[in-house]
């Protein structure tokens, strides 16, 4: 068994607030959207649970992002062309066929490239786009008549609110497939447990 | 259109009153006589201390008011004025009576007989309100045009600052601007939904006599040419047929919706501690709050003829500018992010199954090595 440092202190911090906020976003944000069919708590405190912790994953993010835009681990977000064509169907060929066969995974995770290709794809849009997108999105409406000028802009509070619906459904469903993904270490908790202690244990490989 | 219907009745009342209590219309003293005197703008009255009131009227904007639009006379209100004497200085007992309006709108009168203000006046808040520190006396307007901003500004805003209470309330501005005050604090006075035309780049709502000019059409042919079913109110094919002339014209503007309280006598029965509080009685499919919307058409006068809309128009993406949480929500998304969800849910299933089924498959191959 070889172990890995992949996952530093501040990153799992990073990535444990994000979780557990994005998942209350989620639970709040279905309480606000379907206040009719669910009563978690009333839609008043949803609102405002759903206000302070958006508030806080904004800021984690915004955290995050500064760091890895100055240290440049931003890169590890970005595929090359190799990874972005041969990495990437080698990949996608591992989970969808490979992986049933018993097939090794074709990638090894390293501190400096610890995400596979098609973690890198998808990574890249959900830090980059989506969830700036969701956060931007969050924000507008959190005052809408204070930032009516930016709203009318992009078309009326029911666009922003339907970008912000849209993305939400998204992050719903991507909570399940990651945790479904992240069963798929060598043993089912392995990934779960290098994300709290921070390595990552890989079975020895045979040449 | 309960209160057009009411507005007719309340016409047709006033007519008759008016005409049981002047039934000799020659005997009445003509506006134009008070204003001999009245409509010099340098008029005044000095008071014991120094200081002078205006006693000038302009006839002008009398004229333009809704008591002159209906021709009501200065001697309607100031009716104990019964004759002028020219051989006094004054040709009218002075101090001239105290004018109640509530002579013509007694449903008003009761109405504002039960609220809060008219309990502080009791109590002797000269700051509370009777009718015409909110209305006006001589330029009194009609208030249907008017946006739920405009009345708000226009009556409440003048002697209130509801920042400092409503803590509970979140996103407080976005609400004083799209529901109005007596919505939540005149609980009992019905609601219904504005949507009219706002264009973004001048800032500026599109009049009635605007947009029918463009469109070619008068008050009366609108509804004959959009209202296709002939059911009275535009439902969404109807709306988007609407909105399809809109284009074709080149207006350029959004529908602008806000949530306002009937034109009745109830909204003056502005009460405390009875407001409306709970956030589902609006933010819910729901609400019947939504039941009622309508397409405004402003005319010149300050009148603003309203036009049924379906509720399901506020739940399509025609308006885009106005949303309230659940209430307007578009059913649409819901399924769409059903799908979005269920995606989600079916990949991690299918793949575990998958893996499941395959197990033999990795088991003998381990084997075999
Ligand atoms: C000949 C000129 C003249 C005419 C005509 C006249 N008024 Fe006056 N009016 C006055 C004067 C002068 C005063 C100021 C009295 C005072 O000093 O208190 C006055 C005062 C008033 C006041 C205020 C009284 C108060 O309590 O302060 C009212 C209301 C009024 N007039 C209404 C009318 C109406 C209505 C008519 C027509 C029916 C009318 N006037 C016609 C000269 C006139
Ligand atoms: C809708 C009812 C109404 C009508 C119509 C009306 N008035 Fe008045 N008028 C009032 C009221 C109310 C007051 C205010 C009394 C007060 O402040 O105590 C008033 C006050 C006045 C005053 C005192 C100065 C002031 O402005 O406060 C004058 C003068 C006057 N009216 C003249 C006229 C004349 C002239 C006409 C016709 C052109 C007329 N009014 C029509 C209701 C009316
Ligand atoms: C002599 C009868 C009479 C008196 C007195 C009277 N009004 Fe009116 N008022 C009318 C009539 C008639 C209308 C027009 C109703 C319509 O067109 O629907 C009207 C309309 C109004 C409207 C507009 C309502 C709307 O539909 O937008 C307001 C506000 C109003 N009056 C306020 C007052 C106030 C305030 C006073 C006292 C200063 C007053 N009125 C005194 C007869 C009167
Ligand atoms: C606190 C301010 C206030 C006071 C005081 C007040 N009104 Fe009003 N009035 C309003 C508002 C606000 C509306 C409705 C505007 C809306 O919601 O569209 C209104 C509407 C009206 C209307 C048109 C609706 C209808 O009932 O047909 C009339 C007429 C009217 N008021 C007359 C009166 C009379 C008469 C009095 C005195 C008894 C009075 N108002 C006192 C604020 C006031
Ligand atoms: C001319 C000033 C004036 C206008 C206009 C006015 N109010 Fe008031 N309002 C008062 C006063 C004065 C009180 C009594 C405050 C007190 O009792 O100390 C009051 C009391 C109230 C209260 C009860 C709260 C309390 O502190 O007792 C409410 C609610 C209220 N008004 C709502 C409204 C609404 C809604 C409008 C607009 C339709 C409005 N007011 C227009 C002066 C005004
Ligand atoms: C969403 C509903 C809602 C709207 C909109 C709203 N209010 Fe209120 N308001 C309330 C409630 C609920 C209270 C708490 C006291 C009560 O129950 O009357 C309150 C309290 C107040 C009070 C203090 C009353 C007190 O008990 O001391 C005033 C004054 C007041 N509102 C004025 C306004 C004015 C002016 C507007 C319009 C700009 C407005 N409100 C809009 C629901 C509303
Ligand atoms: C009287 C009806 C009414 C009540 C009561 C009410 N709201 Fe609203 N609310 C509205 C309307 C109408 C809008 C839409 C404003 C717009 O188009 O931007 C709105 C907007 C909002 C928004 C902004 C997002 C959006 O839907 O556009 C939030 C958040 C909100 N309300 C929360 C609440 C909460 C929490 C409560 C209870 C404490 C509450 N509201 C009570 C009518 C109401």
């Amino acid at each position: 068994m070889k172990r890995i440092y992949l996952h530093p202190v501040p990153v799992r911090i990073w990535h444990w607030i994000h979780a557990l906020g994005i998942l209350f976003l989620v639970l709040t944000g279905i309480q606000i959207r379907f206040a009719d069919y669910f009563i978690l708590v009333p839609l008043k405190k949803a609102v405002e649970l759903h206000n302070i912790v958006g508030l806080i994953v904004a800021l984690d993010f915004l955290l995050w992002f500064t760091f890895y835009v100055f240290t440049g681990r931003i890169r590890t977000y970005f595929p090359s062309a190799e990874e972005l064509i041969i990495g990437g169907f080698r990949q996608a060929m591992y989970y969808g066929y490979g992986i049933f066969r018993g097939d090794p995974n074709p990638f090894h995770p390293t501190p400096e490239n610890k995400f596979n290709p098609m973690q890198k794809m998808a990574y890249l849009f959900i830090m980059l786009f989506f969830i700036p997108i969701q956060i931007l999105t969050g924000l507008l409406l959190w005052n809408i008549k204070g930032y009516q000028q930016i709203i009318n802009f992009m078309g009326g509070v029911k666009i922003v609110d339907t970008i912000h619906v849209l993305l939400f459904f998204f992050f719903a469903s991507f909570i399940c497939a990651h945790f479904y993904l992240a069963t798929l270490g060598h043993t089912p908790w392995a990934h779960f447990k290098a994300m709290i202690t921070g390595w990552e244990e890989e079975p020895e490989e045979e040449h | 259109m309960t209160g057009q219907k009411w507005k007719w009745l309340f016409v047709i009342m006033m007519s008759l009153s008016l005409a049981l209590t002047f039934p000799i219309p020659s005997f009445a003293i003509e506006n134009s006589e008070c204003l001999d005197c009245h409509g010099d703008p340098d008029m005044v009255k000095e008071l014991p201390n120094g200081k002078t009131i205006s006693l000038y009227v302009n006839p002008k904007k009398f004229k333009a008011s809704v008591h002159g639009q209906n021709d009501i006379a200065c001697t309607d209100c100031h009716s104990d004025i019964t004759e002028l004497n020219y051989d006094k200085e004054v040709p009218h007992p002075v101090p001239v009576a105290f004018v109640n309006c509530t002579d013509c709108h007694d449903e008003e009168g009761t109405a504002y007989e039960e609220s809060v203000h008219a309990a502080a006046r009791a109590k002797g808040v000269k700051k509370a309100p009777i009718c015409y520190n909110c209305h006006d006396y001589h330029y009194t307007k009609y208030l249907y045009g008017d946006t739920v901003v405009q009345l708000e500004n226009k009556f409440c805003l003048r002697c209130h600052h509801p920042e400092k209470y409503h803590k509970w309330l979140p996103q407080k501005k976005t609400h004083f601007e799209y529901v109005m005050c007596a919505v939540c604090h005149a609980p009992n006075v019905g609601k219904h939904i504005h949507l009219r035309l706002y264009d973004l780049m001048s800032e500026k709502f599109l009049s009635g006599q605007e947009i029918l000019n463009k469109l070619g059409l008068t008050y009366d042919t609108f509804m004959k040419r959009f209202d296709t079913n002939k059911d009275g109110v535009l439902d969404i094919s109807e709306f988007h047929r609407f909105v399809r002339a809109l284009r074709v014209e080149k207006v350029r503007a959004i529908f602008w919706g806000e949530m306002t309280d009937n034109l009745e006598p109830l909204v003056h029965k502005v009460t405390k501690g009875r407001a409306i509080k709970n956030c589902k009685t609006c933010h819910s499919i729901k609400s019947p709050f939504f039941d009622k919307v309508y397409l405004v058409l402003t005319k010149p006068t300050g009148q603003a003829p309203h036009y049924p809309v379906k509720r399901g128009v506020l739940q399509s993406f025609y308006v885009t500018h106005f949303y309230a949480l659940d209430a307007t929500r578009v059913r649409l998304l819901d399924i769409i992010g059903l799908l979005i969800v269920l995606g989600g849910v079916a990949f991690a299933g299918g793949h575990l199954t998958l893996r499941i089924l395959t197990i033999p498959l990795r088991r003998r191959r381990r084997e075999g090595r």
